[in-house]
Formats: structure tokens, C-alpha cells, sequence
């Protein structure tokens, strides 16, 4: 009875954990989607038009992954690794997962708050201005959940890389 | 064997990351900068866009969205530099699709079509702005890529947009062409740039416009 008290209160703090993880990845795809504005950086590199092209509009979001999506999964692997030890390989998957599923929730009810009750047309259009994801699915969706979560692994182990190089040094010194 | 755990005195992760963010920025860029090298005019001021319809230049730092195109329409529009004017051209493919768009209205009757898009346009922004009015400035006829075009120049007052007060500018150009017909936007929403932003579309933008032939 204690003994799964005990996993189910871990459980608990895991969850909660990465909740908070997936909230920071989403607080940080909103705040940065809105800071970083790529077009501003565009047209002070002189190259705004090029945006009529596929490619050029296929280079801004490889742009956008890398100021936007990757940072942001970076903060909350960063916050999801200080507070989560065990299992990173696993537990490091989620915080992104979640981020996508606040950014999807938090247009919806944009959406609904706006008094909009037509079809979904612009729930796209919001989760693009939001967040920076859109209904293209490889390049809207998929790449960025990659990207994000690149970022988070890449955070997560930010904050334990000294764990696991103080831990080789004790092992090193109980061989020696 | 021994694990190098750190790169430039960073912890692995964070240079990874560093190196990553660099990567996607650099390759981004690169990406666009070599589509824009491609298609710059020849002296380098304008960006050269051609589609199977139509081609034309506009300048290079003009805020462009990317074509949009399906089986009957293709569309460009984009905003210019100060972000205080847009330009808008849309192609129908075929005079049946056109006819559906203006239903009831005889295409050959240019100023027909122009009036109707401007009272529409108008109608549009009167939903926001009850107190909008509008004003025919002058219609007129003018010649695009051997095509005889109409136009009519429009004036929109008092329309308000978040606590502030807008006076459109613009004109609208119909014409027809072999297949299908041509409908292009010009028009701005600050007053005092109306002329200059006008002259510039029309040297940079409507004179270089070029529709291909038997389409």
C-alpha cells in the first residue's frame, strides 16, 4: 500500500513536471513567435520579396525553427531536466508533446472567445500567428514538434551534464 | 577511449544547440538569399516572378506573400516596403470562372466589373466603418501588355481601424485577356504617399507587367 502511495506520488510530481515543462516550451513559442520577427530581419537584409517563392518561404521556416522552435524547446528542457532526474531519454519526449497540445488548445479558445462559430478556417491561420505552427502538416506540424523537441532533450540535458560528469569522476576515483 | 564532454569550453548540449541555431539560421538564410540571386532583374532593384499566366518585377524589398494558385485563379499580393500600400493581382483562368465571380455582369464591360470590385471593397470596409464614404476619382482606359485595360481610381474616407482614422487611395484595372481575365488592386491607406507610391507601381510594377499570350 505505501510502496504504490509512493509510485503514484512520483507519478504525480512527474506529471506535474512535465506539465509545467510543456507550458514553458508553449509561454516561450508565444512569446518568441510575437519578438522575433523574421520579416523585420528580412527586409533589413534586403531580401523581403524573395518571400514570393516556395523556397524563400521554405527558408523562413528553417529561420523560424531555428530562432523560434528550437529556443523555446531549449527553456523548457532546461526547466524539465533541473526537476526530472530519471529516465531522460523518455520524460524528455513529453514537455514538446504538450507544448503543441496548449498551442492547439489555446487557439481554440481564442477562437471561440472571439465569438467566431464558423468553420475552423482560421484556426490555421491563428495557431501560424500564435505559434508558428500551421496546418501544413510536414513543415507546419511535424518539423517543428522535431525541432522543439530537439531543443528539449537538448535542455534537458544542459542541467544533468554536470550530474553525469561529476558521477564518471566518482566512478574514476573509486577505480583508481 | 576518452569522451571529449565539452566544445569550446561549452557542455556539449548547449554547443550542440549553439551550432544548431547557427545551422537553421544560416541555411534559411542561404536559402533565400540564393532564391532572390536567381531572380533578380538586371540591375539588381527588383525581383522578376513569372507563372505559366503572367510574368512581372516589383521591388525587392516589397513585403511579398507567396502565389497562391489553384484550377481557376492565381494570386499575388504583397505590401510595399513602408508596409503602407498594397498591391494585389488576381488572374481567372477562364472567362466561365470570371463569370461566376461577377455574375450577371457582362465581362466585356470593363468599367462595370472595376465599379462593382470598388463598391465591394467599399462594402467591405463599411462593415467595420459605418461612417466610410466613398468616391469615384476617375475612370479611365489604359494599355497593358497589348491589352486595352479599364481602370477607375477610388477614394475611401474616414474608415476607422483601431482608434484610428484611414483614408483609402487606390485603383482598380480589369481586363480581359485570350482565356480568362485580369483584375489588379493598387492602394494605400496614408494619404500624403499616394502619388509616389502610385508612380512607383506604375513603373516598376504595371509597365513591366507582361501576360503570355493564349491564355
Amino acid at each position: 500500500m505505501g510502496f504504490n502511495e509512493g509510485v503514484r506520488k512520483i507519478d504525480l510530481r512527474l506529471l506535474v513536471h512535465l506539465l509545467i515543462g510543456g507550458l514553458l516550451c508553449s509561454v516561450a513559442l508565444f512569446f518568441l513567435k510575437n519578438l522575433i520577427i523574421i520579416d523585420l530581419l528580412l527586409k533589413s537584409l534586403n531580401c523581403l520579396g524573395a518571400l514570393i517563392f516556395e523556397e524563400a518561404q521554405i527558408g523562413k521556416k528553417i529561420i523560424s525553427f531555428g530562432l523560434i522552435h528550437l529556443p523555446s524547446g531549449f527553456l523548457g528542457g532546461l526547466y524539465t531536466g533541473y526537476k526530472i532526474k530519471e529516465r531522460l531519454k523518455i520524460n524528455l519526449v513529453f514537455p514538446s508533446i504538450i507544448a503543441l497540445l496548449i498551442s492547439a488548445i489555446y487557439t481554440t479558445v481564442i477562437l471561440f472567445i472571439s465569438g467566431y462559430t464558423g468553420s475552423l478556417q482560421f484556426f490555421p491561420i491563428l495557431l501560424g500567428y500564435y505559434f508558428g505552427l500551421s496546418a501544413d502538416y510536414l513543415m507546419g506540424i511535424i518539423a517543428p514538434f522535431l525541432v522543439m523537441t530537439t531543443g528539449v532533450y537538448l535542455g534537458g540535458y544542459t542541467v544533468s551534464w554536470k550530474v553525469e560528469e561529476r558521477i564518471e569522476e566518482e566512478i574514476r576515483f573509486l577505480k583508481e | 577511449m576518452k569522451v571529449k564532454r565539452k566544445i569550446f569550453g561549452l557542455r556539449l548540449p548547449i554547443a550542440i544547440f549553439i551550432i544548431l541555431i547557427l545551422t537553421f539560421f544560416s541555411t534559411g538564410y542561404l536559402l533565400i538569399y540564393f532564391t532572390l540571386l536567381r531572380n533578380l532583374s538586371e540591375d539588381g532593384e527588383c525581383i522578376s516572378f513569372e507563372t505559366d499566366f503572367f510574368r512581372f518585377k516589383f521591388p525587392r524589398n516589397w513585403y511579398a506573400r507567396a502565389k497562391w494558385e489553384n484550377d481557376s485563379l492565381c494570386i499575388i499580393n504583397m505590401l510595399t516596403t513602408e508596409y503602407d500600400s498594397f498591391f494585389g493581382l488576381i488572374y481567372y483562368k477562364s472567362w466561365e470562372y470570371a463569370q461566376s465571380i461577377f455574375s450577371g455582369l457582362d465581362l466585356r464591360d470593363g468599367l462595370l466589373i472595376t465599379t462593382f470590385e470598388v463598391n465591394r471593397f467599399y462594402g467591405e470596409l463599411q462593415k467595420r466603418s459605418q461612417n466610410a464614404t466613398l468616391q469615384f476619382l476617375r475612370n479611365g482606359s489604359l494599355e497593358i501588355s497589348g491589352y486595352s485595360a479599364i481602370y477607375t481610381i477610388f477614394r475611401i474616407e474616414n474608415v476607422a481601424a483601431e482608434n484610428l482614422q484611414y483614408n483609402f487611395t487606390g485603383i482598380i484595372i480589369y481586363f480581359l485577356t485570350d482565356r480568362g481575365a485580369v483584375e489588379i488592386v493598387f492602394y494605400t491607406w496614408i494619404d500624403r504617399v499616394w502619388e509616389e507610391r502610385y508612380e512607383t507601381f506604375k513603373a516598376k510594377i504595371l509597365e513591366l507587367l507582361v501576360i503570355k499570350r493564349g491564355v
